[in-house]
């Protein structure tokens, strides 16, 4: 029993040999996106066994065409994250703030600036990077550090990939404009 | 719009940053499948209490809307009667009217007709009385009936 589509039928017919082994496979690969949303660690996890224990019981739900497993188990544990964020009050999604607009600077431009591999700009953005809000911060975690694809994203987020895009561009503007000050 | 950039200092910091990911604790699948089962254990009532409310509030609906036309219709039965009693009651008075008409033409008659036959009976004295007075001429009398 290794594929997921093995593990699914075994879900699907409630064997917790099939739980044990999806857990396994994907159990840390969550736990860790949630731990990038969610300061705390024992909230982390907790919001993990809820992703796991939502999955189980709406797996009939799962559709392998639209995603992966492991996407369409981000995308419970987005919603979960989000949720406790928001119901916790902190800071969910952030405003752009008027003054990054005014910054005149084209997409190659700002590849380029944020791509002259200097070792105090580096640490500069990792600093950056604890400011920035939470789903600002995931989309960054799941395009460059996971390197999934916008469409990925897309789904985990619940959006379109055309506004991922700007999304995107908006932050790494806001980064700059930050590295500049 | 690029979808894939370098942006190697960001992807650099995003990796320093995130070098160090937590594990999940050892007992994770203990601890999740006690979740689990208590989980089921307390959506047994919560359950009933959905199952209840899903048919609570269709059936308050339901009963509150029924209620609702019951009453708009005992208003507009009762508004229709307020509208029609004024003319019921014109109706009535009316036949009244014509009943008391009836009765006065009635009257009329019956009085014309007495007065009549108090005529025709005065005017039988009063032929009986000439009859009595006048004395007759057989004779005449006689030749007026042969001819």
């Amino acid at each position: 029993m290794n594929t997921d589509a093995e593990i699914i039928e075994a879900v699907k017919g409630g064997r917790r040999q099939g739980q044990d082994l999806m857990v396994g496979r994907y159990g840390q690969e969550i736990f860790a996106m949630i731990a990038r949303l969610v300061p705390d660690v024992m909230d982390a996890e907790e919001l993990t066994q809820d992703t796991f224990l939502r999955a189980f019981s709406h797996i009939s739900t799962y559709d392998s065409k639209r995603a992966s497993l492991a996407t369409w188990l981000c995308r419970i544990a987005y919603r979960l994250a989000l949720d406790f964020l928001k119901r916790r009050r902190l800071c969910v999604v952030s405003m752009d703030h008027p003054e990054i607009w005014q910054v005149d600077i084209n997409d190659e431009q700002l590849e380029a600036e944020l791509s002259t591999g200097s070792e105090e700009r580096i640490q500069m953005l990792e600093k950056l990077l604890d400011d920035l809000p939470p789903d600002e911060r995931l989309l960054l975690t799941l395009h460059y550090f996971e390197n999934r694809s916008l469409d990925e994203c897309a789904f985990v987020m619940d959006a379109t990939s055309h506004a991922l895009a700007n999304r995107l561009y908006r932050i790494r503007k806001k980064l700059y404009n930050q590295l500049k000050k | 719009m690029n979808e894939t950039y370098k942006d190697t200092d960001l992807r650099e910091a995003l990796r320093r940053r995130y070098a160090d990911t937590p594990q999940l604790s050892a007992d994770f699948l203990i601890k999740m499948h006690h979740a689990s089962q208590s989980k089921n254990q307390d959506s047994q009532p919560k359950n009933n209490r959905r199952t209840l409310r899903r048919w609570l509030y269709p059936i308050t609906g339901i009963a509150a809307s029924i209620l609702l036309f019951l009453t708009s219709q005992l208003f507009l039965s009762n508004e229709k009667q307020q509208k029609e009693q004024p003319l019921i009651a014109e109706q009535i008075m009316q036949e009244q009217m014509m009943l008391c008409m009836d009765k006065d033409m009635n009257d009329k008659y019956e009085a014309f007709m007495a007065h009549q036959e108090e005529i025709r009976k005065k005017g039988e004295q009063y032929a009986a009385y000439v009859r009595q007075q006048i004395p007759v001429n057989t004779d005449i009398e006689m030749e007026i009936n042969n001819y």
